[in-house]
């Protein structure tokens, strides 16, 4: 590929996106145009409890596992690259894989033992 | 043509950058400052692109999408007002404008929404002790709405009146003193210009080498070969260190929460677990959903099937975080 | 590649994918409403989408007006741009990136993302527990999803989509892949919010969670979206698994239609036998089951195409 032709492959990309915009930009303002819609109320919450906070302090009990998630997204970015090289690394590829993967396993074991899967309750 | 193009998306992906992280900086929502700070990475990444790095930017979001949801979770965990709401509303009761002030837009029914439910907090906050009761009164009392928004609306103007008599170093005291803003804000910003200008200097300062050759087709395969060649050590050192990532998470994440688990906590019982329940040594097993079966050791629910689980001890103040 | 190409190909993207919207819709109305009601459910997809777009909506008294309006839209465009690396037939692309097996599954985040900022900017309360259980989800399928679908790359070693369909032309991975293809699947209803997966939403028991308080034109096109995306992760489990466009006779675009609609299909005929899941019991499947179970493929996988179809297959 030439270096014109990776960025420039892209801008299907961006003209996906400007064409999806003005899509759903063109679907809102259908009702708009027959007759003009009576003025709306904004939709009640369930309950008719409309006026309460919502926005507040919750305590989520997947938070271990959030982390832990960070951990394992960044390993990833590690296998990909990897899995393309494979084929043509072979047996090094593959010990080297197997000595990361124990090593990952290892983490998620611990991970285990210490009850990060458990659900807090 | 293209030159003119790629010049054209390289300025609205940098001012997008720009305006989003400073958007992170001022917004009072907690939940907006992670998503500014995600679309200003994935602005990066755009750029990134442009520099014919695509396997680079496609990093860049999934580590920055993940890392800043993750971001606004422990916000949401932390925060007592991740939404920023309460914060605007005072700000709003209370007539402040200025750089603290700003916002990325807050809604537009919401100003609605602060006449017809007015927040006690705000009415105490900057009210002469004489005039309090009476604004409780008005406040609280829902068949005297019209009379309590008339009173609102007094102790409004004199808010107003009250401010405009500040000069502005006192006003900026106050918001200081309300945790509105920092007293730090005025060397930060000093702080943070400077960098801009010095990493702006460097970059027009170095001497960049340009490399002859494109870049090539397939990043994934040449990073590939890297990280099994020349850098395995350090690819399998990045092994070790996200295993030490997930131990201190799941080491700290132990050690700050509450009691591990019901489970746990039954089987060696805290003080404050004995003394709510005095009686109950062994933990009795429940259905989520029908409390009435009850046993002493794990299973299945006989009624529905679900798994039954440990009996949540009767805590005080166990229910919503206000107590 | 010049503007006006550019612009041609993005159109016939969305055209394409607005077809197979229509088309899953009208699955889940043949399994829904049975085959005997055949001319109902062709109709229902456009009366619905026809209805929502003459109603007007407003966003909730409270609401963060700005991520409200927005989310639909972010939506949308991720899914639309994720469609642009599936390939229909040789060449039948939207453009074929070196890197389009990462580029899809790192689109799939910004699209939950975008169903989170749906339900926490209505500040309510079915929206915000919507918000965290949509959380819940993008914790839960990435790590398998990316590591079952890491098996094709293994084998045909390239990331562009198109060159794992090519390398898939006298074996199919799901033969000697299998375990691959069933996390693939599991994992692949989670970002896409199906049924048993479908906490966030969960119709009886949130009344809609994120999508609680949308309508009208926002509301379908959220519904487009949710719908694109499953039909999309089915497609790419045919670029993994089932060999992509190929197969005698017939053109590949008309193949690999008929293959990603054959395995929607099984995929929701299956699903609806199943319970819904809570989605802490989600987690621990993904955490506890499937991360292991991918981490197994992987290594079988491995030895498999280096002593096995170490050749060309």
């Amino acid at each position: 590929m030439t270096l014109a032709s990776i960025h420039a492959a892209y801008g299907v990309a961006a003209a996906l996106a400007v064409l999806a915009l003005m899509l759903g930009v063109a679907a809102l303002g259908i009702p708009r145009l027959g007759h003009p819609p009576p003025p709306a109320e904004p939709p009640p919450e369930f309950g008719g409890r409309s006026g309460h906070k919502s926005w507040v302090q919750f305590r989520l009990r997947y938070a271990v596992l959030a982390l832990l998630f960070v951990a394992f997204d960044m390993e990833m970015v590690f296998m990909f690259p990897w899995a393309v090289a494979f084929r043509a690394m072979g047996l090094i590829a593959l010990a080297d894989m197997v000595v990361f993967i124990v090593i990952l396993a290892s983490a998620i074991i611990f991970a285990w033992k210490a009850g990060a899967f458990e659900w807090e309750a | 043509m293209s030159g003119i193009i790629e010049w054209l998306i390289f300025g609205m992906l940098a001012l997008i950058a720009v305006i989003t992280a400073a958007g992170m900086l001022v917004t009072m929502s907690m939940y907006r400052a992670g998503l500014a700070l995600m679309a200003s990475f994935v602005a990066l990444a755009g750029i990134f692109i442009l520099l014919d790095a695509d396997l680079l930017a496609m990093i860049q979001i999934m580590m920055n999408v993940g890392g800043m949801l993750i971001m606004i979770l422990v916000m949401v965990m932390l925060m007592m007002d991740p939404g920023g709401q309460m914060m605007w509303d005072m700000k709003r009761s209370m007539h402040i404008r200025g750089l603290g002030a700003f916002s990325m837009t807050m809604p537009r029914g919401h100003h609605e929404a602060t006449t017809d439910a007015p927040m006690p907090m705000d009415d105490h906050m900057h009210m002469p002790h004489g005039e309090q009761e009476a604004t409780e009164e008005g406040a609280d009392t829902p068949g005297m709405q019209h009379g309590g928004m008339d009173l609102r609306d007094g102790q409004q103007a004199k808010g107003a009146m009250k401010m405009s008599g500040m000069n502005a170093q006192q006003h900026y005291q106050m918001l200081v003193s309300m945790a509105m803003t920092t007293a730090q804000l005025p060397w930060a910003l000093v702080v943070g210009a400077a960098t801009a200008v010095a990493l702006i200097l460097l970059v027009v300062v170095t001497p960049w080498h340009l490399a002859g050759t494109a870049p090539s087709g397939d990043a994934a395969a040449i990073v590939g070969n890297l990280l099994l060649g020349r850098y395995m050590v350090g690819f399998e050192g990045a092994a070790f260190l996200i295993v030490a990532g997930i131990a201190g998470a799941v080491l700290l994440a132990r050690r700050e929460g509450s009691p591990p688990s019901y489970a746990q906590s039954l089987q060696a019982p805290t003080p404050a677990a004995q003394i709510a329940q005095p009686t109950a040594a062994k933990p009795m097993y429940t259905c989520p959903m029908h409390s009435e079966v009850q046993q002493d050791h794990p299973g299945k629910c006989p009624i529905c099937g679900m798994d039954l689980v440990p009996q949540p001890p009767q805590r005080m103040g166990d229910m919503g975080g206000e107590q | 590649m010049s503007v006006m190409t550019a612009f041609v190909r993005a159109a016939l993207t969305l055209v394409g994918l607005t077809v197979g919207v229509y088309l899953i819709e009208v699955l889940e109305g043949l399994l829904t409403l049975g085959q005997r009601n055949w001319r109902a459910v062709l109709r229902l997809p456009l009366a619905r989408a026809g209805q929502l777009l003459r109603q007007p909506d407003r966003p909730p008294a409270h609401a963060d007006t700005f991520l409200y309006q927005s989310a639909p839209f972010i939506a949308v465009i991720t899914v639309g741009l994720a469609a642009l690396v599936i390939p229909l037939g040789p060449g039948l692309i939207g453009f074929d990136s070196s890197v389009g097996l990462f580029y899809f599954i790192v689109l799939l985040s910004p699209f939950v993302i975008a169903q989170m900022n749906a339900g926490w900017s209505q500040n309510g309360v079915v929206g915000v527990l919507g918000t965290f259980r949509a959380a819940a989800h993008l914790i839960s399928y990435e790590v398998p999803l990316g590591f079952a679908a890491i098996g094709a790359p293994m084998a045909a070693a390239s990331l562009a989509t198109g060159k794992i369909v090519a390398a898939q032309a006298h074996l199919w991975y799901v033969v000697w892949q299998p375990l691959g293809v069933v996390i693939y699947l599991v994992a692949a209803l989670f970002p896409a919010f199906r049924h048993p997966f479908d906490g966030a939403y969960a119709g009886s028991e949130l009344e809609g969670g994120v999508l609680a308080a949308y309508g009208g034109a926002r509301l379908l096109l959220l519904r487009w979206a949710l719908d694109g995306i499953f039909l999309l992760l089915m497609a790419l489990g045919v670029v993994l698994f089932f060999g992509g466009w190929q197969g005698p006779l017939l053109p590949p675009p008309v193949w690999f239609a008929f293959k990603t609609l054959a395995l929607a299909a099984v995929v929701l005929a299956l699903s609806r036998r199943v319970p819904r899941l809570r989605h802490d019991q989600m987690l621990s499947l993904a955490w506890k089951i499937l991360v292991p179970a991918s981490l197994v493929n992987i290594a079988i996988v491995g030895v498999l195409a280096l002593f096995v179809f170490g050749g060309g297959a």
